[in-house]
């Protein structure tokens, strides 16, 4: 029963995968995996949560971002005149609930802020499709306290992602002068409230006559980025446009 | 959490995150602002040389830190008197922090690892306010129950994880410099190097009453088969004389393993000492913990995975998958390991590792399983492990032993399976086979189910075949309506080799000398006959172009078993 062949066949096997491996160092297929949803998926998202969370068809509210349903560019409530008032137009990429919402909780909260990189294409192509390019890109602040106990500022990293691969100067100009309550934790009315006057310009920055993108995490009331698009057109900004990860729908009733 | 640097009177220093409080119990009385994480002031700590620095000399280090790292801190960094009447007094007044210092929370953290993450979740447990937590975990660090640990350290060109040891993480830059987040256990809540961990120390508390629970009888509505009381009565000596740690019983697929060691718990959890027992995988905590429940009736049986909500009471009899393990530290006199050599445990040193942790210095592992890997029988053969056999399965018939057949399956160059005189000598094989009852067909790769189901289904007009794999979509599905008998044949990957039992079910593997499968996955495959007590006995096939090593060992392991089980007259007389 012992016959010889069958060793030499096993070195030869052995061989054979031996040079297999060698040649996957140099010709390597990553198995891709959703980052939303985990399932297997050719590019970083998968196209179920494409559709789902950034629905690319879908018009957003040019005034604060939500995503609307019925093809109109602007929301009931901007029409009626609560929305933001210095901001010239604002995007965002995709629709801030389930997976998507998971992900951008994994980013700020759960330590994990090299995650954005991996949609950085995505992000860069959405925001330039939708947005004229501006001469700089600045980020909604953090607070000094905040800042020091997270560690890092979502916003920056975003902000910083973008100019990276857009080729356009990054600029963290603004400043936020008082410790508020985070915005999560309010009200509509309250958070109106909340950030008058928490944001300022640092001291000896110039931006008279520049057009600015202003990006942020999340927009819901689009309070927050409101009243830092008030501070930089005080301060002589010609456009200020928002550029966000997250909104809420309208809901019609 | 930030944590500041302190000074007492002698000066000696040490950080901490609430200075009003070490003023209170340690009479610390400056500290330095800002707060920094503490992986950060440890970091800067470790270069100041003298035993005893000044002031002067840390807030030099620290600033050049700040300074270095690049982070834009506003403000002034300088030492400043710990002021009894700051907001923190309030703050911790209002918390009534003696009072809640009592034995249930001590008994909650005691032999934990707690993340920042998993604070709201045991705040919510102890129903107080999130912000309150870490100021009673630091009273507890203050009176000698557990440290402070930061999520992870830097080693000399990495990163190391506080939790699993692993130093597979992803660095980001942070505002204090280079940060990281641990990647190896990132599916129980990530750890970041800017993030603290709570780390009990494990160790008996003083004055604490031993517990002799009043035990009425356990809830046996079972018997042991002989083998089974030979094996539990081995475990039991292996408790109580032996000085080895480590057990491993080695057990025929479908021989009731988990039930032999009910004696032992029993007697651990009649001491008062506390017990883990875990497994892999979901699905076989959630089917163990009822029947532990069940037993053990007068003890609650705390399950803890993925599935279910973190429960913080302390328990002495925990059931949890092995991912689990990692919040443990010092934590369990007797860890028992169900089927250790299935993924993920399986060559997973962080897995290995948290064991090792999770245990106390005293405590003992058992290990279950059917194919138990090299490296414990390794172990076995150095006498670091003990060895129990429990070879028959409980209805007292032999384990099938494997037939094989030298025909090699088709195979799949063109894409399809062509008719050749092999295929249709295997068609004549499953048609046997399935006349006993319903049939799993294995093969090594996911690309040959499909093509397989194909080529069944024309050859078997008349029976319903279906196929499924590790990541199919439908795989809940098939695989239910496959045991509920929907089905007459399934084709499969090796998911279905362990924990399925299916009665008159029948087991062909194809290409059973393919480079995948190792003696252990043969023989789990070889495991899914006969496992009931109405259909003891049926066939298993390995088809393949060669016997290779694997196919032998396998089936003189099956043989092994058998003999054993009639030296020990385990088997029923036929």
């Amino acid at each position: 029963m012992n016959w010889q062949p069958k060793e030499d066949f096993s070195v030869t096997v052995k061989l054979l995968s031996a040079a297999k491996e060698i040649a996957e160092m140099f010709w390597h297929e990553e198995s891709k995996y959703c980052l939303l949803c985990g399932m297997p998926s050719s590019s970083g998202v998968c196209s179920n949560c494409n559709k789902l969370y950034f629905c690319p068809e879908q018009q957003r509210c040019f005034s604060c971002g939500k995503l609307l349903e019925n093809g109109s560019n602007q929301c009931q409530d901007c029409r009626k005149g609560h929305g933001p008032k210095f901001l010239d137009k604002v995007t965002t990429f995709g629709y801030y609930g389930g997976a998507w919402k998971q992900f951008i909780h994994n980013i700020k909260y759960k330590g994990q802020p090299y995650l954005l990189f991996a949609l950085a294409q995505d992000l860069t192509s959405w925001a330039i499709k939708q947005l004229p390019p501006p001469d700089c890109i600045v980020p909604v602040p953090l607070h000094p306290n905040r800042l020091a106990l997270r560690g890092f500022n979502q916003a920056e990293v975003l902000a910083s992602i973008l100019a990276g691969y857009l080729g356009i100067s990054f600029k963290d100009i603004l400043l936020r002068t008082k410790d508020t309550t985070p915005q999560a934790a309010l009200g509509r009315q309250e958070r109106l409230a909340n950030l008058k006057s928490a944001f300022d310009l640092k001291p000896g920055v110039l931006i008279e006559g520049e057009e600015i993108w202003l990006v942020d995490d999340v927009v819901t009331t689009a309070a927050t980025i409101g009243e830092c698009a008030e501070v930089l057109k005080k301060f002589g900004a010609r456009k200020v446009y928002a550029f966000c990860l997250g909104a809420g729908r309208e809901k019609l009733e | 959490m930030l944590f500041y640097i302190l000074r007492d009177k002698e000066g000696g220093i040490y950080p901490s995150p609430f200075p009003f409080l070490d003023k209170l119990y340690n009479g610390a009385c400056s500290y330095l602002y800002p707060g920094c994480p503490l992986e950060f002031i440890k970091r800067y700590l470790q270069d100041i040389n003298a035993l005893m620095p000044s002031q002067n000399e840390i807030l030099r280090e620290i600033s050049r830190g700040l300074k270095k790292e690049g982070s834009l801190f506003p403000g002034q960094v300088q030492w400043l008197e710990i002021d009894a009447s700051s907001s923190y007094k309030e703050e911790c007044q209002k918390v009534d922090l003696e009072k809640k210092l009592e034995a249930s929370f001590l008994s909650m953290i005691e032999g934990r690892l707690i993340t920042e993450g998993e604070f709201p979740s045991l705040a919510g447990a102890l129903g107080i306010r999130a912000a309150e937590l870490p100021v009673l975990l630091h009273l507890a660090v203050i009176k000698g129950y557990g440290e402070w640990r930061p999520g992870l350290t830097r080693t000399n060109n990495s990163w190391r994880c506080e939790r699993c040891g692993d130093e597979n993480c992803q660095r980001w830059p942070s505002y204090y410099g280079e940060a990281a987040t641990c990647l190896g256990c990132k599916s129980i809540g990530p750890v970041t190097s800017l993030q603290v961990i709570f780390r009990s120390y494990g160790k008996e508390r003083q004055g604490r009453k031993k517990k002799r629970e009043e035990h009425t009888q356990p809830n046996q509505d079972w018997q042991f088969t002989p083998a089974q009381s030979v094996a539990a009565a081995d475990l039991l000596l292996f408790i109580n004389k032996l000085t080895v740690k480590e057990a491993l019983v080695w057990a025929a697929c479908g021989a009731g393993k988990t039930e032999i060691t009910f004696p032992v718990i029993e007697q651990y959890l009649q001491e008062g000492k506390r017990v883990l027992y875990a497994a892999p995988r979901q699905d076989v905590v959630h089917d163990i913990q009822p029947r532990l429940q069940r037993y053990f009736n007068s003890y609650k049986v705390k399950i803890m995975s993925g599935l279910v909500q973190a429960d913080w009471t302390a328990c002495p009899l925990t059931v949890a998958t092995t991912h689990q393990i990692l919040k443990f530290y010092r934590a369990f006199d007797l860890i028992i390991l169900d089927e250790m050599d299935a993924y993920p445990y399986a060559d997973n040193r962080v897995l290995e590792a948290g064991i090792n942790r999770a245990i106390k210095n005293s405590g003992k592992i058992i290990y279950l399983t059917a194919t138990p890997s090299d490296s414990v029988l390794q172990k076995v053969r150095r006498w670091e492990c003990y060895l129990t056999r429990l070879p028959a399965r409980f209805h007292g018939y032999p384990l099938p032993v494997p037939e094989f057949l030298k025909i090699e399956p088709p195979r799949l160059d063109l894409g399809r399976i062509t008719y050749s005189r092999s295929l249709l000598a295997i068609r004549d094989y499953l048609q046997e086979l399935m006349f006993e009852g319903q049939l799993f067909v294995f093969v090594p790769t996911i690309s040959m189910v499909g093509k397989w189901v194909e080529a069944l289904s024309s050859l078997f007009k008349d029976k319903k075949i279906t196929g499924s794999w590790s990541s199919d979509p439908e795989r809940k599905n098939n695989v239910t309506n496959f045991i509920s008998g929907n089905y007459d044949l399934i084709v499969c990957t090796s998911i279905l080799e362990r924990g399925i039992t299916v009665p008159k079910a029948q087991v062909a593997v194809l290409y059973a000398d393919h480079a995948l499968y190792d003696v252990r996955t043969l023989v789990q495959m070889a495991g899914r006959v006969g496992r009931t007590a109405a259909s003891p006995q049926g066939r298993v096939l390995f088809i393949a172009g060669r016997q290779s090593k694997a196919i032998k060992d396998a089936i003189r392991w099956i043989k092994d078993q058998n003999e054993l089980a009639a030296q020990g007259g385990f088997l029923r007389d036929r």
